[in-house]
């Protein structure tokens, strides 16, 4: 009997563990993407994690504690998904970082390898790394159930002899294993020091290479077995032959990627105005509440809406990181974007930028956040370049405002085709400004593609609403306190100094950013508006959907909320200038619409830009520039537009 | 020499021939992602057809599909 299988030294493993100093450090997950990593890890610590920024990266990993039903305690770490120790993107970097020299943790004492059992031959390279790295540390062979189906039984001696560790199986679906696993890691000594591996030289590459497809055909038994594995590509090939069809199979693109996109807003939709209605309710029991009217108004109007304005958009974000973990766990994600490679490749981006723009609209933050796996730098920059230009979902009110004036009683079906315009517009935009970036920026021949396309799977709906859960909840935290503060800004340069002015109107009209709107308004008239709505675009830069309140406001429009849409549309049809000018004609609502297409206000877009790309600079071109621009289209449409 | 790249042009009935890898070209950077992602000196994989959009092209070994853009494919020599 081997000396790791005996359950008397076992026991003392778990005891020298348990009386040793390991408790400061903790046990990593690494693997390949798409080897069924986060579903382990779903598994060991029962869903129950927090997603941490890495120390002075933008890459996060998560943290969480071993299920207590396993029967020890343990910090686990999930690190983003690597082929090697030897990194490619920001996303590996960190895995490798995380490994060896964790600021606050240390090094990682012992290490899950999660290997693939459908594609040992190629997921071993890894296992192999950590082994020479002098990592202690266990494999976990996931889509053992695969295997079982097929009739595969892989033999584990010979990966055991090899890389001196224990080879356990996991079944994804169920669960088992899991006790097996955590068993071998408390009987496991923690790593001493681990060693940084040198790159290998292309001999020795190919050595280790061959030796580990060695490895992989011993362990699956005799060439029969294999050919019973391919069986288990066979579903796969026939789903490909229709959803990479040179025709069919941009049909099913669209359909799926429509549908996807237009959850973003039809299931999102009845959430959203549910969150909206509480925190309007909110805001009034607030309001009412405190005696003391400029604590009320701050309270009410000032933290509480801002708050709203934060969590309103939270439902759709949700359901948008839903949708693309569907697309994830189906396998799927890694064929569209192996679809849209061509075409992107043209703008300088690659088919990885696909996920990352269709964030973009929903929101920028996520997007951006997003783009993490692109190994290029370059590929990455454009594309974080362009995501803001995306119709994100806060443009959606502004339009909606804006679109019903220009179509004021007419059918809805031509505001609906005008919205439709505005968000193949922005694709068009976004294209052309990765083409010109393109352009400006040296070329060089480090883009990376290479997309591994998994086998088809059936999505786990619990890791995937826990995934989702926690990718919002990482939303939330990173751009929840920027449009915060910046609402609370815009709520104290609209209160102040005439807070106690006998109505909302004239308050904002003496207010600070009233005030400002009047210095400034030389500046809005080109645009064709007056300084109240200059006013309306300064506080879109809390938020833009911002700007549909402080127009109501502005315009002097009171009552409940469906009358003040219609009010606010009266309201502005009717409003004039200084000079008795109509403000909102045709030529200055396409002027605002094009402003509101290019423009950057978003704050904590501008935030996280500069933190993701690692460059103020990159963010100040990005503020300063897409205003600049989106200022000069807009007054030049206005212009060209009162000449017809 | 041919590369996996040349294979574009291979009609689909030719899609289970199997190709050897007899090494690799270009640059390193690309060359060692290939050996990462699987490839190597030895190995058998076959050209199961490219994808719409004359995009990536697409190759198989085992349980794997890989789709590889053609300047990628042009790293592999066979």
């Amino acid at each position: 009997m081997r000396a790791d299988l005996n359950p008397l030294n076992a026991q003392a493993a778990v005891k020298h563990h348990e009386e040793g100093d390991g408790e400061d450090s903790f046990v990593a997950l690494i693997g390949a993407p798409n080897c069924g990593k986060t579903t382990l890890y779903n598994w060991l610590t029962n869903s129950k994690f927090k997603t941490v920024n890495y120390p002075g990266a933008t890459v996060e990993y998560s943290l969480g504690t071993l299920f207590e039903k396993y029967g020890a305690a343990f910090p686990v770490m999930d690190t983003p998904g690597t082929y090697s120790l030897f990194p490619k993107s920001a996303d590996e970097e960190v895995t490798l970082k995380a490994l060896y020299e964790h600021p606050e943790l240390g090094h990682a004492s012992k290490v899950i390898v999660v290997v693939d059992g459908t594609q040992l031959s190629r997921h071993l390279l890894l296992a192999k790394q950590i082994h020479e790295a002098g990592f202690s540390f266990v494999i976990a062979l996931t889509m053992s159930d695969l295997l079982k189906k097929n009739n595969v039984t892989p033999h584990f001696e010979i990966l055991k002899e090899e890389f001196q560790c224990e080879i356990i199986p996991i079944d994804g679906l169920t669960g088992g294993g899991i006790q097996n696993l955590v068993d071998a890691l408390r009987r496991m000594t923690p790593t001493q020091n681990p060693a940084q591996l040198d790159p290998w030289s292309d001999s020795i590459f190919g050595a280790k290479l061959a030796r580990i497809e060695f490895l992989a055909k011993v362990t699956l038994g005799s060439s029969d077995k294999e050919s019973q594995l391919n069986q288990i590509y066979a579903t796969t090939a026939k789903v490909d032959r229709v959803l990479l069809h040179p025709y069919l199979g941009l049909v099913f693109f669209f359909l799926i990627m429509g549908l996807i996109f237009s959850s973003i807003f039809w299931a999102a939709q009845p959430f959203m105005d549910l969150v909206d209605a509480g925190f309007s309710w909110l805001k009034e029991a607030v309001i009412h509440l405190v005696p003391i009217s400029l604590l009320a108004d701050f309270l009410g109007n000032g933290l509480v809406a801002s708050f709203g304005a934060v969590m309103t958009f939270v439902p759709q974000i949700f359901i948008l990181f839903i949708g693309i973990g569907l697309l994830e766990g189906s396998g799927y994600l890694a064929r569209a974007a192996t679809l849209i490679d061509q075409p992107f490749s043209k703008l300088g981006l690659s088919g990885r930028s696909f996920v990352p723009i269709l964030s973009g609209f929903a929101c920028a933050v996520p997007a951006m956040m997003a783009s993490r796996n692109i190994p290029s730098k370059r590929d990455r920059m454009i594309t974080n370049f362009v995501i803001p230009l995306m119709t994100c979902s806060a443009r959606l009110p502004v339009y909606a405002l804006l679109l019903a004036f220009l179509f004021h009683d007419q059918p809805a079906w031509k505001p609906g085709l005008a919205l439709a315009a505005l968000y193949m517009g922005s694709l068009v935009i976004g294209a052309l400004a990765a083409a010109i970036v393109n352009k400006i920026l040296t070329k060089n021949n480090q883009a990376i593609f290479m997309m591994e396309l998994p086998l088809y799977r059936k999505p786990h709906w619990k890791v995937l609403v826990r995934q989702s859960l926690t990718r919002t909840q990482a939303y939330v935290k990173r751009a929840g306190p920027v449009i915060f503060v910046f609402a609370v800004l815009i709520w104290v340069g609209s209160t102040f100094p005439n807070y106690h002015a006998e109505n909302d109107h004239v308050k904002l009209e003496t207010s600070f950013l009233g005030q400002s709107g009047k210095v400034l308004e030389p500046i809005f008239s080109p645009m064709g508006v007056d300084w109240r709505v200059g006013v309306g675009l300064m506080s879109a830069f809390a938020a833009r959907e911002v700007f549909v309140s402080s127009m109501a406001v502005m315009f002097n429009v009171t009552g409940d909320e469906a009358s003040q849409a219609q009010g606010l549309l009266k309201t502005m049809s009717e409003a004039t200038n200084s000079h008795g000018e109509r403000i909102f004609t045709v030529a200055s609502v396409i002027g605002l619409i094009l402003f509101f297409m290019i423009a950057l206000q978003c704050m904590s877009t501008f935030a996280i830009s500069a933190k993701e790309n690692g460059s103020m600079k990159f963010a100040l071109t990005q503020l300063i520039l897409f205003n600049v621009i989106a200022y000069i289209v807009a007054v030049s449409a206005v212009h060209l537009i009162r000449l017809i | 020499m041919k590369t996996l790249a040349d294979l574009i042009n291979h009609s689909a009935e030719e899609k289970y021939i199997t190709h050897k890898i007899a090494g690799f070209c270009g640059e390193p950077e690309k060359v060692e992602r290939l050996k990462e992602m699987g490839l190597h000196q030895g190995l058998e994989l076959s050209f199961v057809g490219r994808a719409p959009l004359k995009g990536p092209l697409l190759f198989r070994f085992g349980n794997t599909v890989l789709a590889l853009r053609l300047e990628e494919a042009s790293c592999a020599l066979i």
